[in-house]
Parts: C-alpha cells; structure tokens; sequence
C-alpha cells in the first residue's frame, strides 16, 4: 500500500485575463506522504495558493488546469466528477485559509458553520453534532466551547477564530489538511499558538499537512519537508532542516539570508533578493530565476532547468547550485 | 435590538411630525384655507363676509400660524381630519374605506413582485455570464422604462381584451364578493405592481449576490464539500439579503407611487384613486389626510425593515 | 416607474482617478472613453439628440397645429394628412407628439437642475454644519423621502395649479434628497480625510480645501443622479398628465395623449390615439436610462459587470 497520499505531477494552471493568458502553475509537482508535513514556500504570487485550490477544485471560473494529475489516496482529483469531489472535500481533504474573519460566514454561528459540515457528510446530526462541535472546539483550546457555539464570527478574536477554523477542518477526520498562509493574518505569539496546536494534532493523530507559507520561520519549526516554488515550479526540495542549513538553489539562499537574524550586529544591513518576481503573463524562457542570479550558468539563458537530486532527498532546479560543502554542524536529519 | 428600534420609533415620530408640517403649510397655502377644509367649499361659498369672519375666529382661524397649526394637529392626532369636500363625508371615513384595497393590493404586489426579484436576482448571479443571465440582466432594464400606465393599457389590452383572461376592472364582480372572484380581479393589476417592485430589485440583487460570491467565505463553504444550493441560499443569499432589505425600505415610496398609476387604470378603489378624485376636486381635506396616512404608513414599513435588518446581521446587533 | 438602480451613494473617494493600468484608463480623459465604449449609453445619446431635435424644431416638423380642432378629422387613422392620424377632436397626433416632447423635455431637465440646485445647497450645509443644523436637514430630508413621490406631486400641484412650471418645481421639490444626501455623505467623507488634517496643520483654511476637493468628485456621481432623475422626471410628469392632473391644454403631454386609452373603444381600435406617445415615453426614457448606465459604469471601472 502505497504511503503516497498526495502527489502532484506535472500541474499546469492558466487564468483567463482581460490581459491574456496567465500561466500560473507552470509543471509543479509536490507529495505529501502519511503523517508527514510539507511546507511549500514561495513569494505572493508565486501560485502556492493557486495549487491549493486546484487540488480541491476550487478554482474560480477564470482558471483552469490545463495538464497534470494530482492523485489524492490513489485517486486522479483532475476532471472528476464534481459529485465526487464534494464527497472528499472537508472530509478526507480540508482546507483552512489565511484570514479567519473573511473566511467565515459572518451571519451564521460558530457552531453552525461546523454540524452543517458534520451534516454534509453525514457524520452526525442534530444534538449528536452539536455536541461534536463542543468537543472539537475544546480540542483546538478555545475556552467555554458551550457558549461559544452560539457566538458569531466577529465576537471572537483572531486567534481563537483561526482555531475555529481548525476545528471545522478537523471536524471530519482528515487525512490531509492543507493549511494557506494558516498565521499570516495573526499576531505573532497568536502565530506560535496556532502552530503549536497544529503540531500537537498532528502528533496525536495520522494527519499529514501541507503548510503554505511565505514565512521561512512558520516552516521551519513546523514542516519535516520543504518545497520551494518560484515563478509557478519547485525548483528546491528536501528535509526542511536540509534545505534551510545547505540551501543549494540561490533564489532559496536568498530567501534565507534575507531573513533578519537576532544575532546579527544591529547595523548590518538588510539583504533582499534584488530584482522582482517574474511577470506569469509572459513566456519565461530558460531559468526563469536568472535575471535575479548572482552566478547564472549560460545555459540558464535558454533552458529551463529540471528538478534533479543533488544529494540523497535533496533535489534542485539550477544549472549552478551552490554545491555548500558540509559543515561541521551536526548534518540534517528530521527535527 | 429593543434600544434600536425605540431610537427607530422616535426618529420615525419626528419624520412624521415634519410631515405634519409640511402638509399644513401646503394647506395654509390652498386658496380658502382651513375654513374650506373645514367646512367644504360649498357651505363657505354661501356664507356672508360676516358669517365667515365669525366662523374663523369661532374656530380659531384668526390666530397666528403656531396655534393654528396646534389646533389642527390636535385634531388630526384625535381623528378629525375634516370633511372632504367632494362628497360630504368625514376625511377619516373616506380613508378607512379605500384603505383596505390598496393594502391588499401592494402588499401581495409587494410579496410576489420580491420574491420574483429575489429568485431571478439570485439565477442571474450564480448563471453569470450565460444568456440566462443575460436575458434575466436585460429585461429589467427594458421594464424600467415602461411607465406603469403604458404597461398596464398594455396589459389589459392583451389579457383582459384580447384573451379575455381577466376582468378590465373594479375588484369584484357585482354580486359576487367570493375571494376567488377577489383573485381574479388583482391577479392583473397585482402583476403589473408585482413587475413593478421586481423590475428595479433584480438588477440589485443580481449586484448583491455576485458580490458576495466573490467572498473568502463561499470558497470555505464549498471547501467544506456543502451542496451547491447550500451553499449559494444559506451562505451567499443570506449574506447578499443584508443592503437588500436596506434598499426594499428606501425604494418603498417609490413602488406605493406606482400603486396610484395602476389603481386609476384598473379602477380598483383604494387609496390611489382616492388620491386622483380628491386631487381632481381640489379637496384640500382629503388630499392631507391621504397625504398623512401613507406617510404613515411608509414610516412603519421603514422601521419594519430597519428591525429586519438588524435580526438578519448579527453584525450590528450590539448597536 | 424609475428606474431604481443603486445611486453611487458610496462616492469614489480618490480625487485623482483610480489607478487601474487597462487601456480604458489611458488618455486624458478616461471616463469619457470609458463612456464612449458602452454601446448602449451611445444608443441613448442618438435617441436622446434625435427627440431633442425635434422638440426644438417642432414648429417646423409639424404639419398641424397641435391645437387645431378639426372635427372634419375626428379620430382620423393615419394618412391623409395626418401622419400619425387625429384625436377624438381631431388634433394632428404627430404634432401633439413632437410637442409633447416639448413638455417632457423641459419639465424632465427643468426638473433635475432645481432639484440639483436645492439638494446641493441642503447637502452641503448639512455636512458643513454637522450636529444641530446637519441633523435637522437630514431629517427633513427623511420625511420628503417618506412620501410617495407621485402623491406628494399630485397633491401640491392639485394646490398650486396645473401648469408646467409648477410641475416642474413641484417635481423638483420632492426629489432633492437624493443629491442631498449624496453631498452631505462626499462633505462628511473628506472632512474626516486625513489629508485635509494635515493641510489645515499647515494653516490652510479647512473649508477651503474640502470645497476645491469636493467638486471634482461629485461632478460624477452627480452626474449620474441627474439623469436618472431626468428619467424619473418625465415618468412622474407623465404620469401626471396621464391621471389628467398635470398641464392642462393647450400644453401637450405625452401622458395626456395616452388618458384617452382609458376608454376602451380607444384602447382597441384606435391604437394610433395612444401608441405613439406611449412608444415616444418609453423610448426617450430608456434613452436616458442608457446614457445614465454608461455615465455611472464610466465613472466606477470596476463594475460588477
């Protein structure tokens, strides 16, 4: 029996705009095995989101998957019938998205909004699903769960919303959640929160996580794999602690090195990739990384890179890795 | 919500009020003044200069403009609304008999023509781009156009003349007071109010809906894996409701106006044609009375929506 | 009827035009080009010269007198002389129509700019002044909104007398709130800009700013208020003419024309009496229903179309 619960092959994704096609998602391909949880970072933009819909098929009626599969527990989700896809959708597959208070119906209850998912998916009814929504809302730590059945969305703060929303995600039993830039919208003490009780679920049952972020700190702690997207492909993946010590790809080095560091003299200057995000309106031949490449190799100019393993469970995109030699720290292995 | 809707009461009382005063001095600017109000232009027209002079210092009328205007509002607010002018009888009296019809006949209009814009609204919203949508979008605003009287001359030619489906008019048939005969006179003029009060709310609700459906929290319902009809009555309408209900109590006046138009045509005696009569016979008494009466009314229906509003959006309930 | 369609009651706040980058936007002008690309507002505009063309040169376009009795022509049908037939007293209908366009036109323009004169004023005392005096004014601007339009016209004019002037002002007279409220709402919106705290920091006199602000960014949404109310105008006129309680003849009106459908010989076999004029009110109204859908979508690009 495979272990494999998500793969993503291949993905093509276009939007329709006023100003022409927009290819978004351009050969992406990730997996998510069971139990484990994979950070998927990139830039806004970089069509990290846009992938997450696509999996659920929540696509707006402008975008469309123009090839690739995404197999889910076996299944192909591409072109299935929609009938189907409901049935997988907030059950076995669950989605939880970056702001809580837009994500909420604002005129139906908190635990309205969970027992009509129980209900949907016939997991339970009427007084059993309301005391099921009780316990999932003591489960994600929000206090006096009985009267916050009744409250409303804005009645809650924040951080007590975005657990809402992990206790609707939850409420069925998923095996994958899929959580979108889950702390971008929070405080950051409420962020460490919500991570923290992300990992303790995770702990204590089989569900894997697919954590969308462009936040290196949220992944760091919290993913055993990272996938780097740039310009709608990975062009990095591996064991977090792997990618984030000996990052090989210079757009992934960027990205750490442009994160302020706490040790760091309180002078030294901040250091941004230069440069600025492809333009996904247009064809982007070759390395699309290469006009931001401090050392562009010259086939850079004209082909396009493939994902190849550079070390064991290491794999890079780039026709000039860094190639960082091993330090004496102790080598990465899961956290 | 109950400090609301007194706040609401007490607003609604001062826009009356003004109505109050609006009206009498629309009245005080009527030739005769109150004295013809009072006593209906015929009984003063045979009056002597004396008799006139002491009859308006009998009742008060050579007093400033203040007192006058109190005394009237005394008598107004006991139920004297005078006399009409046009047949002899009380100004309440005639009111309260033309009142019921119209009732009937704009609020079915009122409950049809909704639910139709609703509905269509919401197909138009969810079709949106296909030639449901389309067709749905485009046809009101064609209907907008229409003055009632045009479209309810065309109406009765079609269906009361030409398939003779329909009575032309009055509300029942002589002899017949049943309600199905009641039905079958409103059914014509009931649509053309009905298409009336829908024309204008598709096109707002269709704007509504789509808003909506743009929103953050539709794309976490059908994450959940919810029905689509789920998902777009109990999510998506229930939330587009909300600047529906406001614009349904701001556009009232309008769609009672219309009432008016539609009653002469199809001669159904309500307050509408009592309107037209009174204004045809310069009965001062009377046009007042009415004009107070549906101001009235339009008041409570604006509260009536307003305290709808706030039970349907939790949002401002705290307010 | 009128057309009910949400006015811009939240006024685009950014004095200096979005700053969307579609090809719509460029040039100097961005709303009018916008403008000229909707087909429909266009239309509008043909129609809306072509009934005005022939308001104006109604003398000259029409055969008859739009009085004449001529009872050798009683309900003539069309032909003979008369292009559109002849009335029950044998008046030339097609003259009586280009005539009555007269009275539309005059009493739907008319309307809309006292209307705009006195809501503009009412608006902006009542956001300048806030507290006391705003609150006053909107309140009385709640109870004029409170009556049905048409019943407050039939009833003033029933009092002041039918003439064409005086439906105009009384028309006007009941339909200023809207560009009442909408002003006071664009005062109140930039007195709380922060800009404007920020120039007054610097001495500039506060009314001074909000003023030179203000009427940039009314003139659209005003604009779109005003010709819907035109629309409005010429319904409720008429509306007016049609229940016989609105200009008296020798004046035409098209809603006068239409009265004699009532009887229902005229209504069946005498379609030339009633038609024209209806099709002339329903024409002249989409018209400029179509040129204020394209003014409105001109001004706010983002549309939810």
């Amino acid at each position: 029996m495979n272990t494999r619960l998500l793969e993503v092959e291949d993905l093509h994704v276009e939007f329709r705009t006023r100003q022409g096609r927009v290819r978004a998602v351009r050969g992406l391909s990730y997996q998510v095995d069971r139990g484990e949880s994979l950070g998927l970072v990139g830039e806004s933009g970089s069509g990290k989101s846009v992938s997450a819909l696509a999996i659920l098929g929540l696509l707006p009626r402008t975008a469309s998957i123009t090839a690739g599969r995404i197999r889910f527990q076996g299944r192909d989700l591409v072109g299935l019938p929609e009938r189907q896809l409901r049935a997988i959708r907030g059950r076995s597959l669950a989605l939880i998205f970056q702001d809580p208070l837009s994500s909420l119906n604002p005129v139906h209850t908190i635990g309205r909004q969970i027992t009509e998912q129980l209900r949907a998916h016939r997991i339970a009814t009427g007084r059993a699903a309301r005391d099921r929504a009780v316990e999932l809302l003591e489960r994600v730590g929000i206090p006096d769960a009985a009267r916050r059945i009744g409250q409303y969305p804005h009645q809650l703060s924040g951080g007590m919303r975005q657990r809402a929303m992990v206790a609707m995600a939850l409420s069925c039993g998923p095996s994958l959640l899929i959580a979108d830039e889950p702390t971008t919208a929070l405080d950051v003490t409420i962020q460490a929160q919500v991570l923290e009780l992300l990992a303790e679920l995770r702990a204590t049952t089989e569900m894997s996580m697919l954590l969308i972020t462009h936040d290196l700190g949220v992944v760091a702690g919290s993913t055993d794999r990272l996938a780097v997207m740039y310009a709608g492909r990975i062009i990095e993946d591996g064991a977090t602690a792997e990618v984030l010590a000996r990052p090989e790809h210079p757009y992934t080095a960027g990205l750490v090195e442009s994160v302020p560091r706490l040790d760091a003299p309180r002078d030294a200057p901040l250091r941004p990739i230069p440069g600025a995000p492809p333009d996904l309106g247009s064809e982007l031949p070759g390395c699309p990384f290469r006009p931001r490449c401090p050392h562009p190799a010259p086939q850079a100019q004209t082909q396009e890179p493939a994902l190849s393993e550079l070390r064991p469970g290491h794999r890079v995109a780039c026709w000039s890795p860094r190639l960082t030699p091993l330090q004496d720290t102790t080598s990465g292995g899961n956290p | 919500m109950w400090n609301y809707a007194l706040r609401r009461l007490l607003t609604g009382t001062i826009v009356l009020w003004m109505v109050s005063v609006i009206v009498y001095l629309g009245l005080s600017l009527a030739p005769g003044d109150e004295l013809t109000v009072r006593l209906s232009p015929e009984v003063v027209a045979q009056l002597t200069p004396d008799q006139i002079a002491e009859k308006r210092e009998a009742l008060g009328l050579d007093r400033p403009l203040p007192l006058r205007y109190a005394t009237w509002l005394k008598n107004t607010l006991t139920g004297d609304l005078g006399t009409s002018s046009s047949d002899g009888l009380p100004v309440a009296e005639d009111i309260l008999a033309h009142l019921g019809p119209t009732a009937m006949l704009v609020g079915a209009a009122l409950v049809v023509g909704t639910v139709l814009a609703l509905t269509a609204g919401v197909v138009a919203a969810v079709r949106s781009g296909t030639a449901v949508d389309y067709l749905l979008g485009s046809v009101p605003i064609l209907l907008v156009g229409i003055p009632g009287f045009v479209f309810s001359l065309a109406a009765i030619y079609l269906f009361s003349v030409q398939f003779g489906l329909f009575p032309t008019n009055g509300m029942y048939t002589l002899g017949d007071e049943s309600f199905g005969d009641l039905l079958h006179h409103m059914a014509l003029p009931g649509s053309v109010l009905a298409i009336g009060v829908a024309a204008p709310l598709i096109r707002y609700t269709r704007a509504s809906m789509l808003d909506v459906l743009s929103s953050e929290y539709i794309v976490t319902a059908r994450a959940k894996g919810l029905r689509p009809s789920r998902v777009v009555w109990s999510h998506a309408f229930r939330n587009a409701l909300l600047p529906i209900i406001t614009v349904i109590g701001v556009t009232l006046p309008e769609m009672v106006a219309g009432a008016v138009i539609v009653e002469q045509v199809f001669g159904w005696p309500g307050m509408g044609q009592l309107a037209v009569r009174a204004a045809g016979n310069r009965d001062v008494a009377l046009m007042m009375g009415i004009v107070l009466v549906i101001a009235l009314s339009v008041v409570v229906a604006n509260l009536l929506a307003d305290l709808a509003y706030v039970r349907a959006d939790p949002r401002v309930r705290l307010v | 009827m009128s057309d009910l369609d949400p006015p811009p009651l939240a006024v685009p706040a950014d004095p200096a035009g979005s700053a969307s980058s579609t090809a719509a936007n460029a040039g100097r002008y961005p709303a009018l080009r916008r403008f000229a690309d909707h087909r429909m507002a266009l239309l509008g505009v043909g129609i809306l010269a072509v009934v005005v063309l022939l308001a104006l040169l109604a003398p000259l376009v029409a055969t008859h007198a739009p009085n004449e009795v001529d009872l050798t022509a009683v309900n003539h049908k069309p032909g003979g002389g008369h292009l559109l037939g002849a009335d029950n007293v044998g008046r030339d209908i097609w003259a009586r129509l280009v005539f009555g366009a007269r009275t539309s036109l005059i009493v739907g323009f008319g309307a809309v700019a006292i209307s705009l004169l006195i809501g503009i004023t009412v608006g902006m005392l009542a956001g300048f002044y806030g507290r006391w005096i705003g609150a006053l004014l909107m309140r009385i601007t709640d109870a004029v909104m409170s009556v049905p339009p048409l019943v407050m016209v039939i009833v003033f004019v029933a009092i002041a007398g039918p003439s064409l002037v005086s439906v105009t002002v009384v028309i006007a007279l009941t339909t200023w709130p809207a560009a009442a409220r909408l002003v006071r709402g664009q005062v109140l919106a930039l007195r709380e800009r922060e800009f404007i705290t920020a120039a007054e920091v610097i001495g500039v006199p506060r009314r001074g700013i909000v003023l030179r602000h203000l009427l940039p960014n009314l003139l659209g949404p005003l604009s779109v208020v005003g010709t819907f109310g035109v629309a409005n105008a010429i319904l409720v006129e008429a509306g007016l003419s049609f229940l016989g309680l609105g200009v008296r003849p020798p004046t035409s009106s098209w809603g006068q024309m239409v009265n004699a459908a009532q009887s229902p010989v005229v209504l069946m076999n005498r379609p030339w009496i009633w038609v024209p004029a209806s099709v002339a009110i329903v024409l002249t109204v989409l018209a400029v229903n179509f040129v204020g859908d394209g003014l409105r979508d001109a001004m706010d690009p983002k549309g939810s179309r």
